[in-house]
Protein backbone atom coordinates (compact mmCIF):
# COMPACT_ATOMS: atom_id res chain seq x y z
CA UNK A 1 0.00 0.00 0.00
CA UNK A 2 2.93 2.37 -0.12
CA UNK A 3 2.57 5.21 -1.90
CA UNK A 4 5.30 7.00 -4.51
CA UNK A 5 5.84 10.79 -3.36
CA UNK A 6 3.24 12.69 -5.85
CA UNK A 7 0.99 15.54 -5.93
CA UNK A 8 -1.70 14.71 -3.39
CA UNK A 9 -5.19 15.54 -5.07
CA UNK A 10 -7.34 18.66 -3.88
CA UNK A 11 -10.68 19.33 -3.35
CA UNK A 12 -12.03 22.86 -3.13
CA UNK A 13 -15.70 24.06 -3.50
CA UNK A 14 -16.38 27.39 -4.80
CA UNK A 15 -19.30 29.38 -3.89
CA UNK A 16 -21.70 26.38 -2.94
CA UNK A 17 -25.13 26.28 -2.08
CA UNK A 18 -26.93 23.07 -0.77
CA UNK A 19 -29.87 22.26 -0.63
CA UNK A 20 -32.92 19.24 -0.76
CA UNK A 21 -35.95 19.91 -2.44
CA UNK A 22 -36.15 23.67 -2.28
CA UNK A 23 -35.16 23.80 0.94
CA UNK A 24 -31.39 25.61 1.03
CA UNK A 25 -29.01 24.46 3.63
CA UNK A 26 -25.74 25.81 2.68
CA UNK A 27 -24.84 29.44 1.16
CA UNK A 28 -22.48 30.78 -0.78
CA UNK A 29 -20.06 28.96 0.93
CA UNK A 30 -16.45 27.96 -0.22
CA UNK A 31 -13.90 26.00 1.01
CA UNK A 32 -10.60 24.33 0.44
CA UNK A 33 -9.31 20.87 1.92
CA UNK A 34 -5.76 20.87 3.10
CA UNK A 35 -4.07 17.91 0.73
CA UNK A 36 -1.93 15.40 3.17
CA UNK A 37 -4.09 16.81 6.22
CA UNK A 38 -6.86 15.52 8.40
CA UNK A 39 -9.14 17.98 8.29
CA UNK A 40 -12.39 17.50 11.02
CA UNK A 41 -16.02 19.31 10.19
CA UNK A 42 -17.86 20.51 13.86
CA UNK A 43 -21.01 21.64 14.06
CA UNK A 44 -24.25 21.77 15.83
CA UNK A 45 -26.69 18.99 14.15
CA UNK A 46 -28.65 20.34 10.74
CA UNK A 47 -25.69 22.70 10.38
CA UNK A 48 -25.12 21.39 7.05
CA UNK A 49 -21.75 19.73 7.55
CA UNK A 50 -23.42 16.33 6.43
CA UNK A 51 -24.81 18.16 3.62
CA UNK A 52 -21.14 19.86 2.52
CA UNK A 53 -19.44 16.38 2.84
CA UNK A 54 -22.05 14.13 0.62
CA UNK A 55 -21.38 17.50 -1.86
CA UNK A 56 -17.75 17.64 -1.96
CA UNK A 57 -17.78 13.47 -2.46
CA UNK A 58 -20.46 14.29 -5.84
CA UNK A 59 -23.39 12.60 -3.66
CA UNK A 60 -25.24 15.91 -4.02
CA UNK A 61 -25.94 18.26 -6.74
CA UNK A 62 -25.29 21.97 -5.82
CA UNK A 63 -27.98 24.13 -6.77
CA UNK A 64 -25.34 26.79 -7.16
CA UNK A 65 -21.55 27.15 -7.39
CA UNK A 66 -19.02 24.02 -8.01
CA UNK A 67 -16.44 21.19 -6.88
CA UNK A 68 -13.12 20.85 -8.06
CA UNK A 69 -11.71 18.30 -7.67
CA UNK A 70 -7.96 18.01 -9.21
CA UNK A 71 -9.06 21.43 -10.36
CA UNK A 72 -11.50 19.95 -12.69
CA UNK A 73 -15.58 20.30 -11.91
CA UNK A 74 -16.71 17.48 -10.59
CA UNK A 75 -20.07 16.71 -11.79
CA UNK A 76 -18.18 16.76 -15.66
CA UNK A 77 -16.04 13.91 -14.63
CA UNK A 78 -17.15 10.48 -14.76
CA UNK A 79 -18.55 9.07 -11.64
CA UNK A 80 -15.89 6.40 -12.09
CA UNK A 81 -13.10 9.21 -12.17
CA UNK A 82 -14.10 10.87 -8.71
CA UNK A 83 -14.22 7.18 -7.59
CA UNK A 84 -10.58 6.59 -8.33
CA UNK A 85 -9.86 9.55 -6.57
CA UNK A 86 -11.75 10.27 -3.52
CA UNK A 87 -13.28 7.68 -1.35
CA UNK A 88 -16.84 8.53 0.87
CA UNK A 89 -18.00 6.49 3.80
CA UNK A 90 -21.71 7.51 4.26
CA UNK A 91 -22.83 7.70 7.85
CA UNK A 92 -24.92 4.26 7.64
CA UNK A 93 -24.20 2.23 4.64
CA UNK A 94 -26.13 -1.36 4.73
CA UNK A 95 -24.30 -4.60 5.28
CA UNK A 96 -25.96 -7.36 2.96
CA UNK A 97 -27.11 -10.42 5.05
CA UNK A 98 -24.98 -12.73 5.43
CA UNK A 99 -21.66 -10.48 3.36
CA UNK A 100 -18.38 -12.19 4.51
CA UNK A 101 -15.62 -9.28 5.49
CA UNK A 102 -13.58 -10.19 2.39
CA UNK A 103 -16.02 -9.86 0.35
CA UNK A 104 -17.33 -6.44 1.48
CA UNK A 105 -13.60 -4.84 1.43
CA UNK A 106 -13.45 -6.33 -2.29
CA UNK A 107 -16.27 -4.72 -3.37
CA UNK A 108 -14.12 -1.53 -2.51
CA UNK A 109 -12.14 -2.20 -6.08
CA UNK A 110 -15.26 -1.47 -7.97
CA UNK A 111 -13.82 1.66 -9.50
CA UNK A 112 -10.66 -0.09 -10.85
CA UNK A 113 -12.63 -3.16 -12.49
CA UNK A 114 -13.83 -3.37 -16.35
CA UNK A 115 -17.37 -4.58 -17.32
CA UNK A 116 -16.04 -8.04 -17.02
CA UNK A 117 -14.72 -8.01 -13.20
CA UNK A 118 -11.69 -8.91 -13.57
CA UNK A 119 -9.75 -9.86 -10.06
CA UNK A 120 -6.03 -8.95 -10.53
CA UNK A 121 -3.09 -9.50 -8.48
CA UNK A 122 -3.69 -4.99 -7.90
CA UNK A 123 -7.18 -5.68 -6.41
CA UNK A 124 -5.95 -8.71 -4.06
CA UNK A 125 -2.68 -6.51 -2.58
CA UNK A 126 -4.87 -4.01 -2.16
CA UNK A 127 -7.73 -5.45 -0.20
CA UNK A 128 -5.17 -7.63 1.78
CA UNK A 129 -3.56 -3.91 2.35
CA UNK A 130 -6.64 -2.61 3.52
CA UNK A 131 -7.13 -5.67 5.64
CA UNK A 132 -3.79 -5.60 7.48
CA UNK A 133 -4.29 -2.02 7.99
CA UNK A 134 -8.16 -1.86 9.77
CA UNK A 135 -6.53 -5.30 11.74
CA UNK A 136 -9.70 -6.56 9.96
CA UNK A 137 -6.83 -9.56 8.74
CA UNK A 138 -8.25 -12.50 10.93
CA UNK A 139 -11.96 -11.20 10.79
CA UNK A 140 -11.54 -11.80 6.44
CA UNK A 141 -14.00 -14.88 5.96
CA UNK A 142 -16.40 -13.75 9.24
CA UNK A 143 -19.72 -12.71 8.31
CA UNK A 144 -20.13 -8.70 8.92
CA UNK A 145 -23.32 -9.39 10.44
CA UNK A 146 -21.79 -10.99 13.22
CA UNK A 147 -19.36 -8.82 13.76
CA UNK A 148 -19.07 -6.01 17.06
CA UNK A 149 -20.23 -2.52 16.33
CA UNK A 150 -16.76 -1.52 16.47
CA UNK A 151 -14.98 -4.38 14.17
CA UNK A 152 -17.62 -3.52 11.31
CA UNK A 153 -16.80 0.08 11.55
CA UNK A 154 -13.32 -0.99 10.64
CA UNK A 155 -14.33 -3.21 7.62
CA UNK A 156 -16.52 -0.15 6.29
CA UNK A 157 -12.76 1.69 6.71
CA UNK A 158 -11.07 -1.02 5.12
CA UNK A 159 -13.63 -1.24 2.24
CA UNK A 160 -12.90 2.76 1.68
CA UNK A 161 -9.60 1.99 2.02
CA UNK A 162 -9.05 -0.89 -0.61
CA UNK A 163 -10.74 1.58 -3.07
CA UNK A 164 -6.67 3.50 -3.07
CA UNK A 165 -7.88 7.07 -3.23
CA UNK A 166 -5.68 10.01 -1.84
CA UNK A 167 -8.65 11.23 -0.55
CA UNK A 168 -10.93 9.80 1.92
CA UNK A 169 -14.12 11.15 3.27
CA UNK A 170 -16.04 10.06 6.31
CA UNK A 171 -19.08 11.23 7.79
CA UNK A 172 -19.43 10.88 11.64
CA UNK A 173 -17.22 7.53 11.84
CA UNK A 174 -17.42 6.97 15.21
CA UNK A 175 -21.10 7.76 16.13
CA UNK A 176 -22.85 4.56 18.34
CA UNK A 177 -19.55 3.23 19.02
CA UNK A 178 -18.01 2.98 22.81
CA UNK A 179 -15.16 5.87 24.13
CA UNK A 180 -12.21 3.38 23.61
CA UNK A 181 -13.86 2.17 20.09
CA UNK A 182 -14.39 5.92 19.20
CA UNK A 183 -10.43 6.86 19.91
CA UNK A 184 -9.27 3.37 17.99
CA UNK A 185 -10.99 4.24 14.53
CA UNK A 186 -9.82 8.16 14.59
CA UNK A 187 -5.91 6.63 15.45
CA UNK A 188 -6.45 4.19 12.81
CA UNK A 189 -7.30 7.16 10.18
CA UNK A 190 -5.00 9.23 12.00
CA UNK A 191 -2.28 6.12 11.52
CA UNK A 192 -3.28 6.40 7.05
CA UNK A 193 -2.57 9.69 7.21
CA UNK A 194 0.71 9.50 8.46
CA UNK A 195 1.90 6.89 7.14
CA UNK A 196 0.38 7.00 3.73
CA UNK A 197 -0.15 11.13 3.37
CA UNK A 198 -3.96 10.23 2.56
CA UNK A 199 -5.50 13.60 2.83
CA UNK A 200 -8.54 12.38 5.65
CA UNK A 201 -12.15 14.74 6.18
CA UNK A 202 -14.38 13.35 8.93
CA UNK A 203 -17.81 15.42 10.63
CA UNK A 204 -17.39 14.65 13.85
CA UNK A 205 -19.51 15.47 16.98
CA UNK A 206 -17.34 15.32 20.22
CA UNK A 207 -15.21 18.41 19.94
CA UNK A 208 -12.22 17.02 22.36
CA UNK A 209 -12.06 14.50 19.61
CA UNK A 210 -12.10 16.96 17.13
CA UNK A 211 -9.40 19.22 18.75
CA UNK A 212 -6.89 16.31 19.12
CA UNK A 213 -7.20 14.84 15.43
CA UNK A 214 -7.42 17.75 13.54
CA UNK A 215 -4.64 19.26 11.96
CA UNK A 216 -7.64 22.03 10.29
CA UNK A 217 -10.98 22.51 12.33
CA UNK A 218 -13.94 23.75 10.55
CA UNK A 219 -16.35 24.85 12.52
CA UNK A 220 -20.28 25.49 10.89
CA UNK A 221 -23.34 27.32 12.03
CA UNK A 222 -26.21 27.54 9.68
CA UNK A 223 -24.89 26.52 6.52
CA UNK A 224 -21.56 28.67 6.97
CA UNK A 225 -18.10 28.62 8.27
CA UNK A 226 -17.95 30.49 11.54
CA UNK A 227 -13.79 29.47 11.68
CA UNK A 228 -11.34 27.07 10.33
CA UNK A 229 -7.80 26.78 10.91
CA UNK A 230 -5.94 24.57 13.84
CA UNK A 231 -7.84 23.80 16.89
CA UNK A 232 -5.20 25.60 18.88
CA UNK A 233 -5.32 28.99 16.78
CA UNK A 234 -9.41 28.90 16.63
CA UNK A 235 -11.31 27.45 19.34
CA UNK A 236 -12.14 29.44 22.54
CA UNK A 237 -14.82 29.89 24.66
CA UNK A 238 -16.57 32.45 22.60
CA UNK A 239 -16.40 30.37 19.06
CA UNK A 240 -18.02 27.28 21.34
CA UNK A 241 -20.76 29.48 23.09
CA UNK A 242 -21.20 30.94 19.48
CA UNK A 243 -21.65 28.02 17.16
CA UNK A 244 -23.02 25.61 19.25
CA UNK A 245 -24.90 27.87 22.25
CA UNK A 246 -23.35 26.12 24.98
CA UNK A 247 -21.64 27.67 27.60
CA UNK A 248 -18.27 26.58 28.37
CA UNK A 249 -14.19 26.88 29.66
CA UNK A 250 -11.69 25.49 27.31
CA UNK A 251 -8.91 24.09 29.05
CA UNK A 252 -5.42 22.52 27.53
CA UNK A 253 -6.21 18.79 27.28
CA UNK A 254 -3.04 17.49 29.71
CA UNK A 255 -2.78 14.20 27.40
CA UNK A 256 -2.28 16.23 23.89
CA UNK A 257 -2.04 19.40 24.82
CA UNK A 258 -4.94 20.21 22.62
CA UNK A 259 -7.83 22.47 23.60
CA UNK A 260 -10.47 20.84 25.64
CA UNK A 261 -14.18 22.05 25.77
CA UNK A 262 -15.60 22.07 29.67
CA UNK A 263 -19.21 22.65 28.73
CA UNK A 264 -21.08 24.38 31.88
CA UNK A 265 -24.51 23.02 32.45
CA UNK A 266 -27.35 24.40 34.33
CA UNK A 267 -26.80 22.10 37.38
CA UNK A 268 -23.41 22.51 38.88
CA UNK A 269 -24.36 22.19 42.09
CA UNK A 270 -24.36 18.48 41.90
CA UNK A 271 -20.60 19.04 41.80
CA UNK A 272 -20.38 21.80 44.82
CA UNK A 273 -22.33 19.56 47.15
CA UNK A 274 -20.10 16.56 46.30
CA UNK A 275 -17.10 18.71 47.35
CA UNK A 276 -18.75 20.66 50.59
CA UNK A 277 -19.27 17.05 52.25
CA UNK A 278 -15.30 16.02 51.27
CA UNK B 1 -39.84 -20.61 -28.46
CA UNK B 2 -39.14 -17.66 -29.52
CA UNK B 3 -39.29 -15.90 -26.22
CA UNK B 4 -37.13 -17.71 -24.73
CA UNK B 5 -34.74 -17.06 -27.54
CA UNK B 6 -35.25 -13.53 -27.12
CA UNK B 7 -34.44 -13.89 -23.12
CA UNK B 8 -31.33 -15.71 -23.58
CA UNK B 9 -30.20 -13.34 -26.51
CA UNK B 10 -30.94 -9.89 -25.15
CA UNK B 11 -31.86 -10.29 -21.55
CA UNK B 12 -28.99 -12.42 -20.04
CA UNK B 13 -26.33 -10.64 -21.17
CA UNK B 14 -28.02 -7.23 -20.23
CA UNK B 15 -28.25 -8.57 -16.79
CA UNK B 16 -24.68 -9.93 -17.18
CA UNK B 17 -23.48 -6.14 -17.45
CA UNK B 18 -26.08 -4.76 -14.79
CA UNK B 19 -25.25 -7.43 -12.24
CA UNK B 20 -22.23 -5.70 -10.62
CA UNK B 21 -23.84 -2.26 -9.97
CA UNK B 22 -26.55 -3.98 -8.62
CA UNK B 23 -24.02 -5.64 -6.13
CA UNK B 24 -22.63 -2.55 -5.04
CA UNK B 25 -26.20 -1.26 -4.95
CA UNK B 26 -26.55 -3.45 -2.10
CA UNK B 27 -24.61 -1.43 0.08
CA UNK B 28 -26.67 1.37 0.05
CA UNK B 29 -27.05 4.21 -2.56
CA UNK B 30 -24.61 6.68 -1.46
CA UNK B 31 -21.88 3.82 -0.93
CA UNK B 32 -22.77 2.68 -4.12
CA UNK B 33 -22.10 5.88 -6.07
CA UNK B 34 -18.72 6.84 -3.86
CA UNK B 35 -17.56 3.19 -5.71
CA UNK B 36 -18.90 4.77 -8.62
CA UNK B 37 -21.77 3.30 -9.74
CA UNK B 38 -24.63 5.09 -11.91
CA UNK B 39 -26.82 4.59 -9.33
CA UNK B 40 -30.12 6.28 -11.24
CA UNK B 41 -29.55 5.00 -14.51
CA UNK B 42 -28.50 1.35 -13.52
CA UNK B 43 -31.29 1.39 -11.42
CA UNK B 44 -33.89 1.96 -14.03
CA UNK B 45 -31.94 -0.53 -16.32
CA UNK B 46 -32.41 -3.64 -14.36
CA UNK B 47 -36.12 -2.74 -13.69
CA UNK B 48 -36.60 -2.51 -17.42
CA UNK B 49 -34.34 -5.47 -17.61
CA UNK B 50 -36.65 -7.59 -14.59
CA UNK B 51 -39.88 -6.60 -15.67
CA UNK B 52 -38.50 -7.82 -19.38
CA UNK B 53 -37.89 -11.05 -17.62
CA UNK B 54 -40.70 -11.35 -15.74
CA UNK B 55 -43.32 -10.59 -18.72
CA UNK B 56 -41.52 -12.95 -21.06
CA UNK B 57 -41.72 -16.12 -18.24
CA UNK B 58 -45.60 -14.90 -18.06
CA UNK B 59 -46.18 -14.99 -21.59
CA UNK B 60 -44.91 -18.26 -21.68
CA UNK B 61 -45.73 -20.02 -18.72
CA UNK B 62 -48.99 -18.00 -17.43
CA UNK B 63 -48.49 -16.78 -14.19
CA UNK B 64 -46.90 -18.88 -11.39
CA UNK B 65 -47.21 -17.35 -8.00
CA UNK B 66 -44.35 -17.19 -5.48
CA UNK B 67 -41.38 -18.44 -7.24
CA UNK B 68 -39.17 -15.58 -7.56
CA UNK B 69 -39.81 -15.48 -4.01
CA UNK B 70 -38.34 -18.71 -2.95
CA UNK B 71 -35.88 -18.77 -5.83
CA UNK B 72 -33.69 -16.10 -4.40
CA UNK B 73 -33.85 -16.87 -0.71
CA UNK B 74 -32.64 -20.60 -1.30
CA UNK B 75 -29.82 -19.70 -4.17
CA UNK B 76 -28.34 -17.19 -1.59
CA UNK B 77 -28.53 -20.03 0.93
CA UNK B 78 -26.80 -22.34 -1.35
CA UNK B 79 -23.75 -20.11 -2.40
CA UNK B 80 -23.12 -18.21 0.53
CA UNK B 81 -23.38 -15.38 -1.64
CA UNK B 82 -25.40 -12.13 -1.17
CA UNK B 83 -26.74 -11.67 -4.76
CA UNK B 84 -26.23 -15.27 -6.33
CA UNK B 85 -28.56 -14.17 -9.65
CA UNK B 86 -27.53 -16.85 -11.72
CA UNK B 87 -28.17 -19.68 -9.05
CA UNK B 88 -31.59 -18.10 -8.42
CA UNK B 89 -32.51 -18.47 -12.28
CA UNK B 90 -31.62 -21.98 -11.70
CA UNK B 91 -33.32 -22.89 -8.72
CA UNK B 92 -36.23 -21.24 -9.86
CA UNK B 93 -36.34 -23.02 -13.29
CA UNK B 94 -35.91 -26.11 -11.00
CA UNK B 95 -38.86 -24.92 -8.85
CA UNK B 96 -40.63 -25.07 -11.40
CA UNK B 97 -40.17 -28.07 -12.91
CA UNK B 98 -40.49 -30.30 -10.33
CA UNK B 99 -44.12 -28.73 -8.91
CA UNK B 100 -45.20 -29.25 -12.48
CA UNK B 101 -44.05 -32.72 -12.12
CA UNK B 102 -45.55 -32.48 -9.16
CA UNK B 103 -49.27 -30.79 -10.29
CA UNK B 104 -49.34 -33.68 -12.98
CA UNK B 105 -48.99 -36.70 -11.57
CA UNK B 106 -50.29 -36.09 -7.58
CA UNK B 107 -53.51 -36.54 -8.78
CA UNK B 108 -53.18 -38.31 -12.16
CA UNK B 109 -55.54 -38.49 -14.54
CA UNK B 110 -56.11 -35.00 -13.16
CA UNK B 111 -53.99 -32.23 -13.79
CA UNK B 112 -53.43 -29.19 -11.12
CA UNK B 113 -52.24 -26.04 -11.81
CA UNK B 114 -48.32 -25.36 -11.55
CA UNK B 115 -49.35 -22.73 -9.49
CA UNK B 116 -51.23 -24.67 -6.70
CA UNK B 117 -47.89 -26.30 -5.90
CA UNK B 118 -45.51 -23.76 -6.03
CA UNK B 119 -48.42 -21.82 -3.51
CA UNK B 120 -48.59 -24.59 -1.44
CA UNK B 121 -44.79 -24.56 -0.72
CA UNK B 122 -43.96 -20.95 -0.69
CA UNK B 123 -46.95 -20.09 1.10
CA UNK B 124 -45.26 -21.88 4.59
CA UNK B 125 -42.04 -20.44 3.07
CA UNK B 126 -43.39 -17.00 3.34
CA UNK B 127 -44.68 -17.56 6.71
CA UNK B 128 -41.22 -18.60 8.12
CA UNK B 129 -39.49 -16.12 6.65
CA UNK B 130 -41.57 -13.41 8.33
CA UNK B 131 -41.35 -15.05 11.83
CA UNK B 132 -37.10 -15.03 11.14
CA UNK B 133 -36.35 -11.43 10.08
CA UNK B 134 -38.67 -10.37 13.14
CA UNK B 135 -36.78 -12.50 15.20
CA UNK B 136 -33.85 -11.16 13.92
CA UNK B 137 -34.88 -7.66 14.19
CA UNK B 138 -34.65 -7.30 10.71
CA UNK B 139 -38.42 -6.88 9.69
CA UNK B 140 -39.57 -4.41 7.05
Amino acid sequence: MSKSPRLPTTLRGEDLSLGYGGFEVVNALSVSIAPGKVTVIVGPNACGKSTLLRAMARLLKPTHGTVLLDGTSIHRLSTRDVATKLGILPQSPIAPEGITVADLVGRGRYPHQGWFRTWTEADRIAVDGALEATGTLDLADRPVDELSGGQRQRVWIAMTLAQGTDLMLLDEPTTYLDLAHQVDVLDLLVDLNQREGRTIVLVLHDLNHACRYAHHLIAMRGGAIVAEGSPDAIVTAELITDVFGLPCQIITDPVSQTPMVVPIGRHLHVATEVEERT
Amino acid sequence: MRTGLVAVVVLVPALALLVRSLRMMQLGDEAAKGLGVRVERDRLLLVLVAVAFAALATAAAGPIIFVAFVAGPIARRLTNDPLAIWTSALVGALVVVLSDILARRLFAPTELPVGVITGVVGAPYLLWLLARTNRAGRGG
